[in-house]
């Protein structure tokens, strides 16, 4: 269901949200399952979801304790507690955009965005319930079965608990950076450190667009960046089974990157300037490392400019907080 | 009284007819059963008891969880019929019970053949998953979970528990095998010479010592799987699957 103006059974066309109508022109649409079209009732309950504490084992987590509105839905932690103060493996990864991942978590574990919030939900570091025992729960308030009857035409069940959780993530976009509005013709929108930095991006001596490619700056392939030599998350390799997936995720977008420090799968490296230096000077040379990874030094300025033109990726919706 | 006579002769027909048909019924029915299906577990030769302790492998262990699929089950008979539920998949876990849908001739099962796990297509979760599959379905959301989250797919086997680590006797460090992903999908074939006649009652049976066979618990790299973060380990009581499971 691409842009379909088809109605579904229902859903009055004034309820439903077309992908076309939350993207910019010139951004293909994200697609839409079909069994799970967006509507304004799916919207709201899954943004009231996100925010809500009670999808936790004791209460206390919310998906918002972890991905944070004004960090472009992510956390200036390496790794979020979950409940009990508990920890997983993995720095929490911005929402923005997720609606346009072909596979979902950094090891694309997942098939679908449809079913990833029980991820969270059932992780025992993360929130730490049973969906089952999480959809007793929320049918026994009768505002959220009111809501989920109004949304999905029936109370609350496993099916439409992550579905709802993702109908809401799929309105979390974010094309709206000064780098857009250069490359759509506005050529005042980068600064010429900027203008610098993005020609050094795209160049094949840095060649980090071999990776960082698209309107969502990620080809969403899974590669080892040459973090460590041993990996304790053993990544892509974990799905796989292949001992030549050790140490791959997917490649993140850059999109909104100077606020989602700290970065890596792992949250290991603390900002952009570390970053930069890992990729200069500290690849491991693990054996599943990148081929796409060229050694390269860049000087002070071309520091700067690289810095300019990662912080122009940001979105002047992201930056203020994304008024969700 | 001629007509007397012959609405008592054609009485007598439609009685001796009926009992004649009646008879043939039950003896149809004599020979066919309904095939019902339960899961045992056993550890040091007795029925396994969650929260109780045992000794195994020169451990203190006990369990809390233990539930495996069963797919594409088909079972020969002696006369070279085959049955065939490979259309369900049973959800094998203590107290559990499966029940065929259709009557079966009662000839002696000389085979089973079934595989340990979850079809591909299943597995994938790409078209229909376990949140939109209802909770009767053995395939549908079970708590404790047969589904990874993290992972779309089922785990296929799944066995907790704790060990006693410190010397006290007293198991509190969890253990967890968690096996599943399409490669260690485990065909199974049994030999077999089970009569139905009189007990239509199937049951599989997990033997959790040949299970377990060689695993030292104290050994950290041993206290855990979840397929892809300890394959070997995974791999290996996959393997033991040929011995540890029969059919009674």
């Amino acid at each position: 269901m691409l842009g379909s103006n088809a109605c579904y059974e229902g859903t009055t066309q004034a309820e439903m949200i077309f992908p076309y109508s939350l993207v910019p022109e010139d951004i293909t649409p994200f697609e839409v399952p079909a069994d799970n079209p967006l509507t304004l009732a799916k919207v709201d309950l899954g943004r009231r979801l996100f925010n809500e504490p009670s999808i936790s084992l004791d209460s206390t987590i919310s998906c918002a304790s972890c991905h944070k509105k004004d960090l472009a839905f992510a956390d200036t932690l390496s790794i979020t507690p979950g409940i009990h103060g508990l920890t997983g493996d993995r720095n929490p990864p911005s929402l923005l955009n997720a609606a346009y991942l072909q596979s979902i978590n950094k090891d694309g574990g997942v098939a679908k965005l449809d079913i990833q919030a029980l991820v969270p939900i059932e992780d025992e570091n993360e929130m730490g319930i049973s969906i089952v025992k999480l959809i007793d729960r929320l049918q026994a308030d009768p505002d959220y079965s009111r809501q989920f009857t109004a949304a999905y035409g029936t109370d609350v069940n496993g099916y439409n608990i992550p579905r709802a959780l993702a109908s809401y993530v799929r309105t979390l976009i974010s094309f709206d950076s000064p780098y857009d509005a250069y490359t759509n013709g506005d050529i005042s929108a980068l600064s010429q450190s900027a203008i610098k930095g993005k020609a050094l991006f795209f160049s094949d001596r840095l060649n980090c667009a071999s990776c960082h490619s698209g309107n969502l700056l990620t080809n969403q392939s899974f590669q080892n960046n040459g973090l460590y030599n041993n990996y304790s998350d053993l990544g892509r390799a974990l799905i796989t089974l292949d001992s030549a997936d050790v140490g791959k995720f997917r490649v993140p977008s850059l999109r909104n990157v100077a606020l989602t420090a700290p970065y890596m799968h792992d949250g290991s490296l603390n900002s952009l300037q570390e970053v930069l230096d890992h990729y200069q000077h500290n690849l491991s040379g693990h054996t599943n490392q990148s081929p796409q990874l060229r050694s390269f030094e860049l000087d002070d300025d071309e520091v700067q400019d690289m810095m300019a033109f990662l912080e122009s990726l940001t979105g002047s919706q992201a930056k203020r907080g994304l008024n969700q | 009284m001629t007509k007397l006579k012959h609405a008592l002769a054609l009485i007598a027909v439609v009685a001796l007819s009926s009992l004649f048909f009646y008879a043939c019924g039950d003896d149809s029915d004599s020979q066919s059963v309904l095939l019902d299906f339960e899961f045992d577990f056993r550890i040091n030769d007795q029925k396994l008891v969650f929260g109780q302790v045992y000794d195994l492998n020169e451990s203190k262990v006990s369990f809390k969880v233990a539930n495996y699929y069963i797919g594409g089950l088909q079972m020969t008979q002696e006369d070279g019929a085959v049955i065939d539920l490979s259309a369900d998949y049973l959800l094998a876990g203590p107290g559990n019970i499966f029940s065929a849908a259709e009557k079966v001739p009662n000839n002696d099962i000389v085979k089973f053949d079934f595989f340990i796990g979850v079809d591909e297509a299943s597995n994938s979760q790409t078209e229909t998953d376990f949140t939109s599959r209802p909770s009767t379905d053995p395939l549908g959301m079970k708590d404790p979970s047969m589904h990874w989250n993290w992972n779309s797919g089922y785990k296929f086997l799944r066995v907790d528990g704790e060990v006693d680590t410190d010397g006290d006797d007293i198991p509190d460090t969890p253990i967890a095998y968690h096996i599943g992903s399409d490669p260690l999908l485990k065909n199974v074939s049994i030999s077999s010479d089970r009569d139905i006649s009189d007990d239509s009652t199937i049951h599989f049976v997990l033997d959790i010592n040949e299970f377990f066979a060689g695993v030292n618990f104290q050994v950290v790299e041993n206290q855990d799987t979840h397929t892809g973060n300890n394959l070997e380990l995974a791999q290996r009581l996959v393997s033991h699957l040929d011995t540890a499971l029969s059919v009674e």
